[in-house]
């Protein structure tokens, strides 16, 4: 546990440094936080209230959404599947330690400096700019921050899991795109999942994608509430934990599988 | 590298100063992409996977908006078809300029910058904005930005994550109807970068409507004289930066 608190921490310390990069990062969220809040509100025009979002809800979603791309790495996350290909992953096998423990500890770095520099601050932008949700009682900010925790943990499980792809075939870079793609439309990320039907929900649900951002905006927008906020957080958990198992299988598999070069 | 500097090549890097003429320079492009082509073609799985995914990735965006269409009846007071013309001529052109100018994408091109790639390309007797569009070739993927992106690159090393707001962020603005936005943000796309006149003014004289944000008469015919300019500009930008160019000595 100590070893993987201080590569959780050097990650988190390697991140921060880069404020240049961070800045452009939030510049460009923010950015498109703005367009597809335009977006939505010309949906809107003149209704107050459409499948239980109101105008407000809708601003604050985009903001929310694009808010989570750094923590959740929502764009592409292929650091496993490169270093099963340069071979690096064999010299980390064989260290005296859990394989996937390590990725976990370097991503959750990189998710807490991502949620600093980049979630928080947009939200602030986000709340100078337009009139945005903010929660108010003690309850469903505890729940959002859990959601948020939750919703990380089944992300890094996913795309640890996909990424393990790459033992097995060469063309792992486009199986990993795939997933992505369809997490951005699954996940609540394009649009908030309630705008859809009842029968293309009930088909994202049967992925682990909308327990991430779709989850995290419902809870924070108190779209669901009393114990439906428990069964949502309860409905991450399982696939987090589902998703952790499945990836220490399928990386037993792949170990077994892996032949490196010397040289 | 001082010395590639200094050599007269480097102040004049199109093609017709190096002694090359049109034709010549069209045959060695044609040659350059026909070697990229092929080197695509030997991973034909990735390929198809590649092109599998850009298809899903347009499927996916397209899917989000026409469902959401049934939720509401409009965008802006357009229909869904209106919109979709809209996202289909922003989505071919953007696509179009990926693919011819993709060895100028930022990302990539500051790699080569970094790691002193564009050195060797220097030193090679060919026009470099050339060999620079020669370099990469997507058969899957506004040339101007690119080359603006790439130069910035010399300076910056390391390409630069809010090029973005213009390339992709000028796409994503143009795939809706113009006037949904702030007209700060309108006039962020007519000013700085010229997005509003490639298909919005275009697709509303097409579609016969009111021009509502009040772009003139001629706004519709505008689009090449914009592209050129631009273009002219990126150009003269990109010789600027590569006068300028110190090699990070890799």
């Amino acid at each position: 546990m100590r070893l993987f608190w201080e590569i959780a921490r050097r990650e988190f310390r390697r991140h921060i440094t880069y404020r240049a990069a961070a800045l452009a990062g939030l510049a460009t969220n923010f950015f498109f936080g703005l367009l597809r809040a335009a977006v939505l509100l010309a949906f809107f025009g003149t209704s107050a209230e459409v499948a239980g979002y109101s105008v407000q809800d809708a601003v604050t979603f985009t903001g929310l959404s694009q808010a989570v791309i750094g923590p959740l790495n929502l764009f592409s996350w292929t650091d496993v599947g490169r270093a099963i290909y340069s071979g690096e992953v064999a010299s980390d096998l064989l260290k005296p330690m859990d394989y996937q423990g390590f990725w976990m500890a370097r991503d959750a770095g990189r998710a807490l400096t991502q949620l600093l520099w980049r979630g928080v601050t947009i939200m602030i932008a986000y709340a100078l700019v337009f009139d945005i949700v903010v929660p108010t009682t003690a309850g469903r900010w505890a729940a959002f921050v859990v959601a948020v925790v939750l919703a990380w943990l089944v992300s890094f499980a996913w795309r640890f899991l996909v990424n393990l792809s790459a033992f097995w075939s060469p063309d792992a870079r486009g199986i990993i795109r795939f997933a992505f793609i369809l997490s951005w439309f699954a996940s609540g990320f394009l649009m908030p999942l309630r705008f859809f039907p009842d029968w293309v929900v009930r088909l994202c649900e049967l992925t682990p994608f909308p327990h991430t951002v779709n989850t995290i905006v419902e809870v924070y927008l108190g779209l669901i509430s009393g114990t439906d906020v428990i069964w949502a957080l309860l409905a991450q958990a399982f696939w987090a934990v589902a998703l952790l198992a499945a990836g220490r299988l399928v990386l037993k598999a792949g170990e077994k599988r892996l032949v490196v070069l010397g040289g | 590298m001082s010395s590639a500097i200094d050599a007269p090549s480097e102040s004049a890097p199109n093609s017709k100063d190096r002694g090359l003429g049109v034709l010549e320079g069209l045959d060695l492009y044609r040659r350059l992409i026909g070697a990229q082509i092929r080197s695509l073609m030997q991973y034909r799985i990735s390929f198809a996977f590649d092109f599998i995914s850009t298809g899903l990735i347009t499927l996916v965006e397209c899917a989000a908006v026409a469902i959401v269409f049934q939720r509401f009846d409009s965008l802006g007071c357009w229909s869904l078809g209106e919109v979709a013309l809209l996202y289909g001529t922003v989505t071919v052109a953007f696509k179009t300029m990926e693919m011819l100018f993709v060895g100028f994408d930022p990302s990539g091109f500051g790699e080569s910058v970094r790691l002193g790639g564009f050195d060797r390309i220097m030193l090679l007797p060919a026009g470099l904005t050339l060999q620079v569009l020669g370099s990469r070739f997507a058969l899957h993927r506004i040339g101007a930005l690119y080359i603006i992106g790439s130069t910035i690159t010399f300076w910056t090393i390391d390409s630069i994550e809010a090029i973005n707001i213009f390339t992709y962020g000028g796409q994503e603005m143009m795939s809706v109807p113009m006037h949904i936005y702030h007209p700060l943000m309108r006039r962020f796309f007519t000013f700085v970068v010229p997005g509003v006149f490639l298909n919005y003014a275009p697709v509303v004289h097409l579609l016969g409507r009111e021009d509502q944000i009040g772009l003139g008469p001629t706004a519709p015919y505008l689009a090449p004289f914009v592209g050129l300019i631009a273009m002219i500009g990126a150009l003269a930008f990109w010789r600027f930066g590569v006068r300028h160019y110190q090699s990070t000595g890799t």
